[in-house]
């Protein structure tokens, strides 16, 4: 299983963290967990920046970042 | 003129006189309201080399064609004013109903000017206009005093006073309205107190007149249902910007321990849900504000109320100096709004102050036995009120980190975090090269309201020093001010992200005057070119050098955090200005050529 978490405002749709099964795009993840794709700004996975299509694999932890624009 | 209170206030303290003048069109027409207004005002009336503290050195609050108005946010101030923190330019902004009653009373600006001999209060009833006695209010806090002033002249007028820290002359002193929102950066409240002008106290009751109120209506009544047709509107109001908190430790960009690192090791009991959770009693939005992101709140713990903490407040005293707990930074937040001191400055000053501790180069016979430790409450407690009152060690650190780096040396202006003489608000740079241009070329000093890129370095890539990020960071050094020059709040097109499209048609329906989006980007572009030039006026060799950021963002590696280890080379610094001068046709000292002044209507301003 695949470790998520939703950071800030995300964790009102996703919770703090979560477990999923890989095989999905992120796209797919955000679209299953009812997240506006906008808010999210910018996914880690084991620290590292990917696109939203990436397709996410059973060991990994995903961090989604909510876009903010600042003070 | 459409859109415009219609006169200028004049206040002289130092003779007394009170005079109006038509708000001059040429003015409008080049420089919209607001912070345009002020710095035309600011380079074209105050004299080459005034003393910020003296009676030459004036301090002009305007507001803006959409303020007080019927579009989303339009209830923000501009305060400018020579700084006694820099010596260059300042201009500070608040929301709250201040701009709008003071349009409804007739007035864009007010000019105040000179030294009154005796503190005073400012009052403004529509055309009746006076100075009045305000001896038994001077020593107290703001928030006293603005309770004091609308029990004596009634809850309609809006308040905007200083505290102590503004009478002492704290280089940071900030100017209170409404219960909690401040006009916070560059001493706009040290030279209010300078005047020995303790408050302004305005109601108005008139029209703006509008060119097309049907089409206002219609546009207007759009841009709210945007607002709260947004996908980020819900959390937007829940947290207000201490929804940033976790975000920013998750990225790295929170300030810790005097910019060392950019994350806390544990930041749960500061983030925005335990905020909202534990002291958060209700929303507070400003004048005509669809999505309220103000917080009021009440500490349990020290029997206060207070709005906030906002996440600039949780950044600089919570993450930098390491106060873990929301208690303690919404009683060190009330501290600071009592005694009127801006909690950016004041949080980046007693970190610094911390730091200088742990080094040896301030000891317990210069704090008079006071232990300076990251993490204590009290210590920051106790800091806040010498500070404000400039007691003992505090009367050097009121003076802001450059100067005191300078006082103290040792090595300590490599860890004096300040760009110009402005201390860096929060967000921790190190890995983040548009987020640090934006500090570094700011007109006020390192501050992040005029471009707030660090989201274009995550998305891009936090390593790249490439040329769109110059160009990222000017196109947000037009857009952002760009507000504070219509008299509106930004954060309806930042935070939910409504179309910026929406706001020329308003303006034109407001003033009648049809202007593109560029052409509202020129005239901001006009106002940040003017406001360079008056640093070059008012500095002696002024120039690339006072754009450099503070050392540790290029000396010493991030200790802790996701950017641990990572720090910027001298030679991407270098690189990040020669792009930004080069596009904003500046040469290669930072200055703005005699073309891009003529360019941009400025020849005749700028001689």
């Amino acid at each position: 299983m695949a470790k998520v978490k939703a950071v800030g405002i995300l964790s009102r749709y996703a919770g703090d963290e979560m477990e999923v099964e890989g095989g999905k795009s992120v796209e797919e993840l955000l679209a299953s967990l009812g997240i506006p794709s906008p808010l999210v700004g910018i996914v880690l996975v084991n620290g590292r920046q990917v696109e939203k299509s990436y397709v996410i694999g059973e060991e990994d932890e995903v961090k989604l970042i909510p876009l903010l624009g600042g003070g | 003129m459409n859109g415009y209170g219609g006169k200028i206030l004049r206040v002289n303290l130092t003779t007394g006189q009170i005079t109006k003048e038509p708000t001059p069109a040429h003015v409008a027409e080049k420089f919209l309201g607001g912070r345009g207004f002020g710095i035309y005002f600011l380079y074209t009336e105050v004299p080459k080399g005034a003393n910020p503290l003296g009676p030459e050195n004036k301090l002009i609050i305007s507001s803006g064609p959409l303020s007080g108005t019927l579009t989303p946010g339009a209830g923000k101030m501009d305060f400018t004013t020579k700084s006694p923190l820099t010596g260059g330019y300042a201009s500070a902004s608040v929301g709250g109903h201040l701009t709008a009653e003071l349009k409804y009373a007739g007035y864009d600006s007010i000019i105040v000017e000179g030294i009154s001999p005796k503190p005073v209060y400012l009052y403004i009833n529509d055309d009746e206009v006076e100075l009045r006695d305000a001896s038994d209010l001077w020593g107290k806090g703001a928030i006293t005093v603005e309770t004091e002033l609308k029990k004596r002249l009634g809850e309609e007028f809006q308040i905007a006073t200083i505290g102590p820290a503004g009478e002492n002359l704290v280089k940071y002193a900030c100017i209170s309205h409404d219960f909690g929102r401040q006009a916070g950066r560059g001493g706009v409240g040290t030279v209010m107190g300078a005047k020995k002008l303790k408050a302004i106290a305005v109601h108005g009751t008139k029209d703006i007149p509008i060119a097309d109120p049907q089409a206002l209506l219609r546009l207007g009544t759009e841009a709210y249902k945007a607002c709260k047709a947004s996908g980020g509107f819900e959390a937007w109001v829940r947290y207000g910007t201490s929804g940033v908190t976790v975000w920013s430790n998750e990225v790295g960009a929170f300030p810790v321990r005097n910019f060392q690192a950019g994350a806390l090791e544990d930041y749960s009991g500061l983030s925005g849900e335990t905020m909202r959770q534990r002291i958060v009693i209700t929303d507070k939005g400003c004048f005509g504000c669809p999505s309220p992101c103000g917080k009021y709140s009440f500490s349990k713990k020290y029997n206060i109320y207070v709005e906030g903490p906002e996440y600039e407040t949780t950044a600089l005293i919570g993450g930098d100096c390491v106060l873990t707990d929301i208690e303690d930074v919404a009683y060190a937040n009330w501290l600071c709004d009592e005694l009127g001191i801006d909690t950016i400055s004041v949080g980046n000053v007693m970190a610094f102050a911390i730091e200088c501790f742990e080094k040896g180069i301030i000891t317990k016979e210069d704090t008079g036995g006071l232990e300076l430790r990251w993490g204590e409450p009290k210590v920051v407690f106790t800091l806040i009120e010498k500070i404000a009152r400039r007691e003992g060690i505090g009367d050097l650190l009121a003076e802001g980190v450059k100067y005191a780096s300078q006082k103290l040396g040792k090595g300590s202006e490599e860890f004096a975090i300040h760009v110009k003489g402005m201390e860096v608000s929060g967000y921790e740079s190190h890995n983040a090269p548009a987020m640090l241009l934006s500090y570094m070329t700011c007109d006020v000093g390192a501050h992040h309201n005029r471009s707030w890129a660090i989201t274009y370095d995550l998305q891009v890539g936090r390593d790249l020093v490439t040329p769109d990020k110059a160009e990222r960071v000017i196109y947000l050094q037009h857009v952002r001010p760009l507000f504070d020059c219509l008299g509106a709040c930004r954060l309806q097109w930042v935070e939910l992200s409504i179309d910026l499209g929406l706001y020329p048609p308003i303006l034109k329906a407001i003033t009648g005057i049809d202007r593109s989006w560029e052409d509202l980007l020129k005239i901001s572009e006009r106002v940040w070119n003017l406001t360079r030039m008056y640093w070059v006026r008012e500095v002696e060799g002024f120039g690339r050098e006072w754009d450099y950021p503070p050392p540790r963002f290029y000396k010493e590696p991030v200790t802790y955090g996701p950017t641990k280890g990572k720090l910027m080379s001298w030679s991407d610094i270098q690189k990040l200005l020669d792009m930004y001068y080069e596009k904003r046709g500046w040469d290669k000292n930072g200055i703005p050529t005699p073309e891009k002044l003529a360019e941009l209507g400025l020849a005749d301003i700028v001689k």
